[in-house]
């Protein structure tokens, strides 16, 4: 398992405890992202703080994750480190998710 | 791996779980070639596409192939050429540029394509060529801090 998770009432955050989301993992993870929110909590917040890179692959599967978790459920990233940042915003992927500073503020912006 | 002046050289088994490996030791070793952490994670992110690509259409459902990458330091370039011997690209040209939609709805969200809009972005220049069963791929990145379009992305 690649993931942890805790859910606090409607918040699930789910870290990834992996330092590399790639083709090699990309299936893996999301099989396991699928187990980690299956408790339908409305809000996802993945915690990508310990991913050092991140390739098309593992950003696919990030997409089919929040395809999957559909209209109804939200899908937050938070704690992008500087490579990973980057490679969301080349794809335009940042202007698709909210991208918070790391899961404290995201889950605090939940709150708000 | 060997490091001949400012020259790095590596082959690897074009499996995914061994490109996974051989980019994870890249990154320690970037330093010999003068380059900081910031411009290596492009060159990661350029490299990880250009061999995946390798991986699953060169060689797709071939097992025992290699893939040599070398890398060499000019003064503000890096050239980086990977070679491998699996099925050429359609038309022996490289595949044309494809803009991605990301403007219609959740469902319609692409979950591919990204890998040679990525190579595009932070490369100066791509060649491809198929010589005598051989794909040779170039790819030459600037260092230059003023130029590098990896530099250029916004960090907030």
């Amino acid at each position: 398992m690649s993931l942890t998770s805790r859910t606090m009432g409607d918040v699930s955050v789910v870290n990834v405890d992996v330092d590399r989301i790639d083709a090699a993992i990309a299936i893996q993870f999301k099989e396991d992202m699928r187990a980690a929110t299956q408790d339908g909590a409305p809000r996802v917040i993945l915690d990508l703080s310990k991913v050092d890179f991140i390739d098309s692959s593992g950003l696919g599967a990030i997409v089919a994750i929040r395809k999957q978790l559909g209209e109804e459920r939200q899908l937050d990233l938070a704690g992008l480190t500087s490579t990973v940042k980057k490679v969301f915003q080349l794809t335009r992927m940042d202007t698709v998710f909210k991208i918070y500073p790391d899961a404290e503020t995201a889950v605090s912006a939940a709150a708000a | 791996m060997t490091a001949t002046g400012r020259i790095l050289e590596f082959d690897f088994a074009a499996t995914d779980v061994a490109t996974r490996r051989a980019l994870a030791g890249l990154t320690h070793r970037l330093p010999e070639l003068e380059i900081g952490p910031d411009m290596g994670g492009c060159i990661e992110i350029v490299l990880a596409e250009a061999l995946n690509n390798v991986v699953e259409h060169a060689y797709a459902a071939r097992p025992g192939g290699k893939i040599r990458v070398r890398l060499r330091r000019t003064r503000s370039h890096l050239v980086v050429t990977i070679r491998d011997t699996g099925r050429p690209f359609p038309g022996k040209r490289l595949p044309p540029f494809v803009e991605l939609d990301l403007s219609g709805s959740l469902d319609s969200l692409p979950e591919g394509g990204f890998g040679w809009s990525l190579i595009r972005d932070l490369t100066g220049a791509v060649r491809y060529r198929h010589i005598s069963g051989v794909n040779v791929l170039y790819l030459r990145m600037d260092l230059d801090p003023a130029n590098a379009p990896c530099r250029k992305t916004m960090f907030g």
